[in-house]
């Protein structure tokens, strides 16, 4: 596990991870960014230490300061979600309010995990910050936005979950039929570790 | 859970949240395939512990390997030239979770994401039905046996039996730290068994309670295998299927190798850890 530091160390990981994927250095199974970390995961038949030394050079000498498959998205949401309400007592602000300051921030995809597709995004306002619900909901339908401690994000897949539900999309965040050929594997996903993401209400 | 189409997984998708997947007990399928001529990795049935029948629509070779079921027609870890119309019936064994049933020329199935295997709750592949055909892809087998006097039985050191397992071994994981040494010492001492509550992404441990670490962590990328210890106290490993981030204290994390050995644990029967 690599751990970035200092400026922009977000958006180095997931760039690394994204050069790491284009020309995957001898032996590499894997490069997973989240938040300021890279998991980087070799075939373990070879012993990994011989190859950190040459990983680190090509780290330095990369230019990791931009991600130039970074993309910028818009993300429609109606704010209608069942704990809109409650989350909004819990903060001590009305609705409007919350909805505001949700909208407000650029927010960065820090990784995407849980499920296929799903986005974990960083900047949430401080204001907003509520811990996940105390009893996890059996089911929450694909594009139910959500808040969970001090990030928020949105299922991509019905699953059980255990975040505030606070609005929905109908913006499709994973879909097989889209790296149908001749589209690439990498189409069936809407957002990557370090592109950028506003919520519009509808 | 049931009957799905495995081979060795997808490799390369996990930051986009595709669990690696595959065969929960990979050298069982590596042993069935290899039976059958196959190359290693290729697409097998996987049955958890189960019953069900498979009749075979023309002639083929066939191996069965793993545990949890018992195949009429077949002996374990041995591969049998069978005649079309034979019906392979596979009833539950009290060892073992999972069964291999490979057939000579692999199961032709689509690739998504570099593999076959079957992931349903993301819409890949699915669980197989009563009168579901599947068909075997010629192009995997790595040579032609109709020319075979009989059966290939497994080496001895490939053959399984899963009434008792070796200890499994584990290395320290990213927040070992956080544990105080009692836990670290109650991982290593207890007689663990699987909880009901265990399934393709995660087998939960049974037996005993470590300690939750006091700390919490933002969601970081998870290995295969991760025994993570969430406020409850009831370990969680990581298994095939699993999410492939989590926000839960790892302590430790269970050997590649040895976690075929643990996919194979069935309800009660009692394992060990030791440390690498």
């Amino acid at each position: 596990m690599i751990s970035f530091q200092g400026d922009q160390a977000e958006t180095r990981a997931a760039a690394s991870a994204e050069h790491l994927h284009l020309a995957p250095p001898h032996r590499i199974l894997d490069a997973t960014p989240a938040f300021e970390k890279l998991l980087v995961e070799y075939d373990c038949q070879a012993s990994y230490e011989s190859h950190i030394p040459a990983l680190i050079e090509w780290m330095k000498s990369a230019d990791l300061s931009h991600d130039p498959e970074s993309r910028s998205h818009i993300i429609p949401v109606l704010y209608n979600g069942e704990d809109l309400q409650s989350a909004a007592e819990q903060v001590g602000m009305c609705v409007d309010d919350f909805i505001a300051l949700h909208q407000a921030p650029t927010y960065r995809v820090a990784l995407i995990g849980f499920s296929p597709g799903f986005p974990y995004l960083s900047g949430l306002d401080s204001r907003l910050h509520i811990p996940r619900r105390e009893a996890p909901r059996p089911m929450i339908p694909a594009g139910a936005v959500g808040i969970g401690g001090s990030l928020t994000g949105i299922y991509s897949l019905p699953t059980p979950g255990g975040w505030n539900l606070i609005g929905t999309t109908s913006v499709c965040l994973f879909d097989l039929a889209r790296c149908a050929y001749p589209a690439s594997a990498e189409s069936a996903f809407l957002l990557r570790a370090g592109d950028s993401v506003k919520f519009v209400a509808r | 859970m049931g009957v799905t189409i495995q081979d060795l997984g997808r490799r390369g998708w996990k930051r986009y949240g595709i669990p690696p997947g595959g065969a929960m007990d990979r050298h069982s399928l590596q042993v069935a395939n290899r039976l059958v001529g196959n190359e290693a990795s290729a697409p097998a049935l996987e049955w958890m512990m189960h019953g069900g029948k498979v009749r075979l629509l023309r002639d083929a070779r066939i191996a069965v390997a793993g545990g949890g079921s018992i195949a009429s027609q077949l002996t374990a870890w041995r591969s049998e030239h069978l005649a079309a119309d034979t019906i392979i019936e596979l009833r539950p064994s009290p060892f073992g979770l999972w069964s291999y049933l490979a057939i000579e020329g692999g199961i032709a199935e689509p690739a998504l994401f570099g593999s076959a295997s079957a992931y349903p709750r993301a819409g890949m592949g699915r669980i197989l039905s009563s009168g579901d055909v599947l068909f075997s892809d010629s192009r995997v087998s790595t040579q032609l046996h109709s020319d075979w006097p009989g059966g290939r039985l497994a080496a001895r050191g490939d053959q399984r039996c899963f009434a008792e397992l070796p200890a499994l071994g584990m290395w320290p994981g990213p927040q070992r730290d956080w544990f105080p040494a009692a836990a670290w010492i109650t991982l290593l001492d207890a007689k663990w068994t699987i909880s009901p509550r265990s399934d393709r992404t995660g087998f939960r441990l049974a037996g005993s309670q470590i300690p939750a670490a006091g700390r919490e962590m933002l969601s970081e990328p998870v290995l295969t295998g991760s025994i993570q210890i969430p406020p409850g106290g009831e370990p969680i490993v990581t298994m095939r299927d699993g999410p492939t981030v989590g926000g839960y204290p790892k302590i430790a994390i269970v050997d590649d190798e040895s976690l075929d050995w643990l996919a194979q644990a069935a309800p009660g029967v009692c394992f060990r850890f030791k440390a690498l």
